[in-house]
């Protein structure tokens, strides 16, 4: 006799695991915009790719012959899959099964899930949609005492965060644990208006004196614009595509490197109006987007964060086929000087590049810090130096372009000066250790107070020092290798990138101090 | 009606349009000078302007609305 009943048996248990929380639950869950953890699997997966792993975890009821009548399945579904035919591991939280609650998922399914990514050397994909890790409160009654909160499961996440790509979707009211592990990865979304994330929904939050609404604690317009999540999109679908998107630029794991892509557009491309993005009147704003794009690979510019740390634009793209990470400062945000959210993005997008051994190309606009009494109290220069610090322990091949401005430290940590760059300039760059407007004032104090006529005495110096700073003067002095025309830029870029493709060491990075 | 807000603090140094106006998005209501650069507010959508809600002179934070838009 075969073992037929026993794999009828392994039929039936998910069968009924894959009623998920009953059609009532089910229903509700839809009706809000949201799809199911099974849904969400397959609509993010290759086809027919989910082997799932536990498929048999859950919370049997037998009678009183030992024969199971009701089954209902763990709310965590994970296992492995591929995504452009790439292995990745992904898991979800059911949240029409309690919720999404830690405490009904078994616990050792959330660690074997981190463990596996971390092992088997693939990109981990979590679907979050519950609450924190320790469940209801009722459990205090269930188990007879309370826990102390382990999170055991964290020293793989912080693991896999050197390791493997990880992606943390919030696609639903995530709070506690669940929060966590969403902001605890490379890159995190939310959908707008589906997605919540709090530290602490909104009954703890009314305990210390706030009604708000979920929605208005931790929507997408506030953690998609403080960091705490990377990006906001529209539906789950699109979080799908730009989760697939995000991963095509990465490698496996820190161990192997990115993969190239398809070699698609001219590298020596030239575009006309290059020569005229940058405005000749130094007030003038320019989008920095559109230029960006323009220089590499067309359509392969993928942005990352565009609504925190404004004064520089990140993301990932290609150069020849080659991915590369970008960094572009955006003169709409306080003409490209830089504040904590700045720093915080930029080191937290440079680790991600050196982790994953992604060369970075710098388009420098950076007329400082951001200057005044709010920058000082916000603690500017705290976050400034470890941005800094960053700069120096990365060792992933660089390339700067100085587009306009150059001023001050935050300018010039552009790029690591301990090691050959390639680094050029636009006709339109400027620099210096200080702008001439307020240098001059405190560099030539005496002589200006001296003068009969102070202000003609200062606008002659000024003067005088305008006519030397033309970026032709500084190449002469070889301050700066070449300056180049604008158009010529992506023929570079993509010798940067071909030149750049060998020097890239598979391995794991460990970060030194940062002050 | 949305609101078009200020991204940056600073100082309003030019209002491009007025009450009634249609406007295309990405095309600037008004111009804010913050650390020295002149700042273009632009509509995120197509629309027409309500109200100017702010005057040449200004100093407006960021975020805070500057016209509305329906």
């Amino acid at each position: 006799m075969s073992w037929q009943p026993e794999v009828d048996e392994i039929q039936r248990r998910k069968a009924l695991a894959a009623r998920l929380g009953g059609p009532e639950k089910v229903k509700r869950h839809k009706d809000a915009g949201k799809l199911t953890v099974r849904e969400r699997i397959d609509a993010l997966v290759d086809p027919a790719s989910f082997r799932e792993v536990g498929s048999l975890t859950g919370f049997a009821e037998y009678d009183e012959q030992g024969v199971l009548i009701d089954f209902v399945a763990s709310n965590m579904i994970m296992g492995r899959a591929k995504v452009d035919d790439r292995p990745v591991i992904v898991v979800g939280d059911d949240f029409t099964i309690r919720g999404g609650a830690n405490d009904a998922s078994v616990s050792e399914k959330l660690a074997t899930s981190e463990r596996m990514a971390r092992d088997l050397r693939v990109p981990l994909i979590r679907l979050v949609d519950g609450t924190g890790g320790g469940g209801s409160v009722k459990n205090i009654e269930t188990k007879g005492h309370t826990l102390l909160p382990m999170m055991r499961e964290w020293q793989l996440v912080v693991e896999n965060m050197m390791t493997v790509p990880v992606v943390g979707l919030a696609l639903g009211s995530v709070a506690g644990k669940g929060a966590a592990r969403v902001a605890a990865s490379h890159y995190s979304l939310m959908v707008k208006g589906t997605s919540q994330l709090f530290n602490a929904g909104p009954p703890v939050v009314a305990q210390v004196g706030q009604i708000i609404s979920k929605e208005d604690l931790g929507g997408s317009h506030i953690h998609a614009r403080n960091g705490v999540v990377d990006d906001e999109v529209d539906s789950e679908a699109e979080a799908f595509e730009r989760t697939r998107r995000f991963l095509s630029y990465l490698p496996r794991s820190v161990f192997e490197l990115p993969p190239r892509g398809p070699v698609t557009d001219d590298p020596d491309r030239r575009d006309d109006w290059l020569i005229g993005a940058i405005p000749r009147q130094s007030k003038q704003v320019y989008k920095i987007r559109p230029i960006v794009q323009c220089l590499v690979d067309q359509d392969s510019f993928f942005e990352i964060g565009r609504h925190w740390g404004r004064a520089i634009v990140t993301g990932l793209a290609r150069l020849n086929g080659w991915p590369v990470a970008i960094v572009a400062s955006d003169p709409y945000h306080y003409g490209g000087t830089w504040d904590k959210a700045t720093s915080e993005k930029f080191v937290r997008f440079l680790d991600m590049a050196q982790t994953f051994h992604l060369p970075v190309v710098n388009f420098i606009d950076v007329a400082g810090f951001q200057v005044g009494l709010a920058a000082e109290q916000a603690g500017t220069m705290r976050y400034g130096v470890r941005a800094l610090a960053a700069v120096y322990q990365s060792t992933v091949p660089w390339c700067s372009i100085i587009v306009r401005k150059a001023y001050g430290v935050a300018a010039a940590g552009h790029q690591h000066q301990g090691r050959y760059n390639i680094r050029v300039a636009w006709p339109s760059a400027n620099w210096g250790s200080l702008p001439i407007e307020g240098g001059l004032e405190a560099a030539y104090k005496s002589d200006i107070a001296a003068a009969p006529d102070p202000q003609a005495r200062r606008d002659e110096i000024e003067a005088r020092l305008r006519k030397l700073t033309s970026p032709m003067r500084s190449a002469e002095a070889f301050v700066i290798d070449d300056i180049i025309d604008p158009r010529d830029t992506r023929s570079l870029l993509c010798e940067f990138a071909d030149l750049a493709a060998p020097l890239r060491e598979p391995g794991m990075t460990n970060f030194g101090i940062r002050p | 009606m949305s609101k078009i807000e200020s991204p940056v603090s600073g100082r309003v140094v030019a209002i491009h349009l007025k009450a009634g106006d249609t406007v295309t998005a990405g095309v600037a209501v008004i111009t804010v000078e913050s650390m020295k650069m002149e700042i273009p507010v632009e509509a995120e959508r197509n629309g027409t302007v309500g109200e100017i809600m702010v005057a040449v002179e200004d100093e407006v934070t960021e975020g805070q609305a500057v016209a509305t838009l329906s």
